[in-house]
């Protein structure tokens, strides 16, 4: 149901998919900043964790063996250089840290190109520039408001895969293993589905209202509970994000599965077709960013803190 | 269910439950009696016996035991009652079930008269029930032909329901077995289920047939056992297929036991320890099983594989339904390989630490006469570069080391940067721990590799080849993938 003029506004899932492909039409180039950003700071994990695994490894002929599939080679290889190997994950933690910390500047100045529309390249660069800032550390508290909820989808997860353990344990056969892995995985799985899109809505209210009501994270974070739990549309939606994330995914992995790469050639072959995957999957997260805004701005604004001033003078 | 004995729900497993015959052992006139008791880390050393057993049960129930079942019939009071007669064994175990049902299959061994082998399961473990009785019936088959006839009329294989299995699953006793290894993540082209099976119908072989002293001698019936276990799964399920070929990918048992595990030079205490005197249950286990397998394939390489397999079927035919010790197999193989072996069987087998080869250095330098300050008695020259100048040819040298008390001879290839290959010898038989080749040739060394043949098992291949310039692709490879797996996890925490 729609009226036009008012904020009353029902938009359908329809209107959602709509406002992405538009917005993927439109604003191309941010979306293609915020990937090279993340390109860069992948490749640049690639290149050290290449440096790390070159210098126990470059005069090892048994390594060539294990990298092209060998699982005898691998896994001696994998003893051999256990303290490598955990360099290599500190720097895979230290990525996704940075980028993280990143993602706040970046998330916030996508959501301010969506909700303002600038026109121009120029424009376009000075709002996503100014919005990032602007929600920056507004994103940041956020993130700590949202800590509990992720420790209560560990506590689920742990319960729920707990009573099912012995289940798993002792399953024959995959029928076996079915209402299980169901019982494990689905409900910490709906509750991280259901942070996932309040913590998303909250961003577009603290960025959308930050001008005019200067939201408070918490706060954000409360209204777009209740916000998210009143209308399943928002969790449908990502959803259908989050399914178009997982199908690319597993299709790549399908395609890919018996295709070795040879040569430095195919290491940058390699990084170059997995990029195009993650693009893929980008673009879909940047499409339900659209209709995120589009909702969100049909929600009604928050209450605006009233500032009270007296004109008595002091006796 | 504690220790392969007891019960899970309805399921009982009986082993271990009468006071068992002891061994009368030693020269003429020195005999004793060696009754050592079932502890954690020793299992059997007893004396070959007829055993009458009548065992009466419920009347729901199946009863699976040692032996021939003789006699079966329904007793007062909701009972039954079964008999079982077996001769020539050393144990008597039995289980009873009231859920289990049979598959059953005859195999003919050297001509003889055929061994009825069944196995016994509940009714949702059919699948593997099947994998089973097939690892079973081949078992018998190879290790009666590479070893000795299996030499009684049945073979029962037990499989344990699944809240049962850790307790009672993969043990031994004669003429009957406990296996394990049925899951769901344990996909058809995954051996492990059959490995099981064939390893301890093997032990009907070693322990059953050739009764060594366990508690002693440990590594003769696990690690022996181990050696033959490897060689039945070749041959029942490729070489290069008998432990994984599932997902794409492929690795025989052995080779992929042995990445797995550590190396031997970590082991505090040599093979030819008591069981019960092992540190751990991680030394006993590696030593007994493990290293003592790595040990007998690598002196197998050493000799050739039908001289040894001939040799090994000889020390089986000579103490069949005796009780061998490590001395009276040194001492077969030592004769029937038609040298004394005790360079090889000593250090192995009686001290700690393994084999430890590796390249110690590699280098080339252009070749030319001698240059610098010479002196010849009373006359002194100094000869220079013009003098003596590059002949075009390189003098390559290397030098490899072994710093194990295990020595085993190899061989060292050079490969050079014209696509050559020149292999040398190192005839180590422990007289000393380092050697040096040089050579000279027309372009320089490529990469050297120790052993390539494969000889060597006790130690791990990773550093037996080097490369002498280093080359980075297959990291870069490796890094792209890491790369694209952070970056995935990336778009999951952000945009």
């Amino acid at each position: 149901m729609r009226k036009s003029g008012s904020l009353d506004v029902r938009l359908t899932l329809g209107d959602l998919v709509g406002s992405g492909s538009r917005a993927l039409t439109r604003y191309t180039g941010t979306l293609m900043t915020v990937f090279v950003v993340q390109a860069l700071v992948a490749f640049a994990t690639m290149l050290a964790c290449a440096v790390v695994l070159a210098s126990v490894f470059s005069h090892l002929p048994m390594w060539d063996d294990a990298v092209d599939g060998d699982l005898v080679s691998l896994v001696t290889c994998l003893r051999f250089a256990r303290l490598n190997l955990a360099a290599c994950a500190g720097i895979v933690f230290g990525a996704v840290l940075l980028w993280q910390l990143a993602s706040w500047f970046l998330v916030g100045g996508v959501y301010g190109v969506l909700s303002q529309r600038p026109e121009g390249r120029a424009e376009t660069a000075r709002t996503f520039g100014a919005s990032g800032t602007a929600t920056y550390l507004a994103y940041a508290r956020l993130a700590l408001c949202s800590l509990p909820g992720y420790l209560v989808v560990l506590f689920v997860f742990a319960i729920c895969t707990g009573a099912v353990a012995g289940r798993i344990e002792h399953a024959l056969t995959v029928g076996d293993l079915v209402m299980p892995v169901i019982v494990s995985l689905v409900p910490a799985g709906v509750l991280l589905h259901v942070l996932w899109t309040v913590s998303d809505y909250a961003r577009v209210e603290l960025t959308l209202r930050h001008d005019s009501h200067a939201p408070g994270s918490l706060r954000a974070y409360l209204r777009a509970f209740a916000f998210v739990l009143r209308r399943p549309l928002t969790l449908v939606h990502a959803s259908l994000g989050w399914l178009g994330f997982a199908a690319i995914t597993v299709g790549y992995m399908y395609l890919a599965s018996g295709h070795p790469m040879y040569g430095a050639e195919g290491a940058i072959t390699l990084f170059v077709i997995r990029s195009g995957v993650s693009l893929a999957r980008m673009a879909l997260r940047f499409a339900v960013l659209a209709g995120q805004v589009d909702l969100g701005g049909s929600r009604p604004p928050p209450p605006r803190r009233v500032e009270i001033k007296s004109d008595a003078k002091p006796q | 269910m504690f220790a392969r004995t007891g019960y899970k729900g309805e399921f009982n497993m009986v082993g271990q439950w009468f006071p068992k015959i002891g061994v009368r052992t030693g020269p003429p006139g020195l005999e004793q009696w060696q009754c050592a008791a079932l502890s954690a880390f020793t299992e059997f050393f007893a004396d070959f016996g007829v055993y009458d057993v009548t065992i009466t049960v419920p009347s729901t129930y199946t009863v699976a035991a040692t032996g021939v079942l003789t006699q079966a019939q329904e007793s007062p009071g909701g009972t039954r009652t079964f008999t079982y007669h077996a001769e020539d064994v050393h144990d008597f175990a039995w289980a009873a079930d009231p859920y289990f049902n049979t598959r059953s299959q005859d195999v003919t061994v050297d001509g003889g008269p055929p061994v009825h082998v069944k196995v016994y399961f509940r009714n949702e473990q059919l699948d593997f029930a099947l994998r089973h009785l097939q690892a079973g019936v081949g078992a018998i088959e190879k290790f009666s032909a590479d070893f000795t006839p299996y030499p009684w009329s049945q073979m029962t294989i037990i499989d344990p329901p699944m809240d049962a299995a850790a307790g009672a699953g993969g043990m031994e006793y004669p003429t009957l077995v406990t296996t394990e290894g049925d899951s769901v993540f344990v996909r058809p082209g995954m051996k492990f289920p059959e490995y099981v099976t064939v390893h301890e119908v093997g032990h009907n072989w070693f322990q059953g047939i050739l009764a060594s002293n366990e508690p002693e001698e440990a590594w003769m019936d696990e690690g022996v056992n181990e050696w033959a276990d490897a060689h039945v799964m070749a041959d029942l399920y490729g070489a290069r297929t008998n432990g994984i070929d599932q997902f794409g990918f492929q690795a025989d048992i052995v080779a992929l036991r042995n990445a797995l595990l550590g190396d031997p030079s970590s082991l505090p205490q040599p093979i030819a320890s008591a069981a019960y005197a092992f540190v751990d249950g991680e030394a006993y286990s590696f030593a007994t099983y493990d290293y003592t397998m790595r040990a007998l394939l690598t002196l197998e390489h050493e000799v050739g594989t039908a001289k040894f397999m001939a040799a090994m079927k000889t020390y089986a035919k000579t103490f069949a339904f005796k009780h061998p010790t490590g001395s009276d197999l040194f001492a077969t193989l030592s004769h029937e390989l038609g040298e004394d072996l005790g360079w090889f069987f000593g250090p192995t087998f009686q001290q700690a630490g393994g084999a430890h080869l590796e390249i110690r250095s590699s280098s080339c330098r252009q070749a030319h006469e001698i240059r610098g300050y010479i002196t010849d008695g009373a006359s002194k020259k100094t000869r220079t570069e013009t003098e003596a100048p590059d002949t075009g040819t390189w003098v390559c040298e290397v030098v490899v080391q072994n710093t194990g008390p295990v020595h085993v001879p190899v061989d060292v290839e050079l490969r050079f940067t014209d696509g050559s290959t020149q292999r040398l010898h190192w005839d180590d038989k422990g007289a000393g721990t380092f050697e040096r080749f040089s050579v000279e040739h027309s372009t320089k060394l490529a990469s050297v590799r120790i052993d390539p043949d494969g000889i060597d098992m006790i130690d791990s291949p990773l550093q037996h080849a080097h490369r002498m310039d280093g080359e980075g692709a297959a990291s870069l490879r490796a890094g792209a993938r890491i790369g694209s797996w952070a970056q995935t996890l990336m778009q999951l925490v952000g945009p």
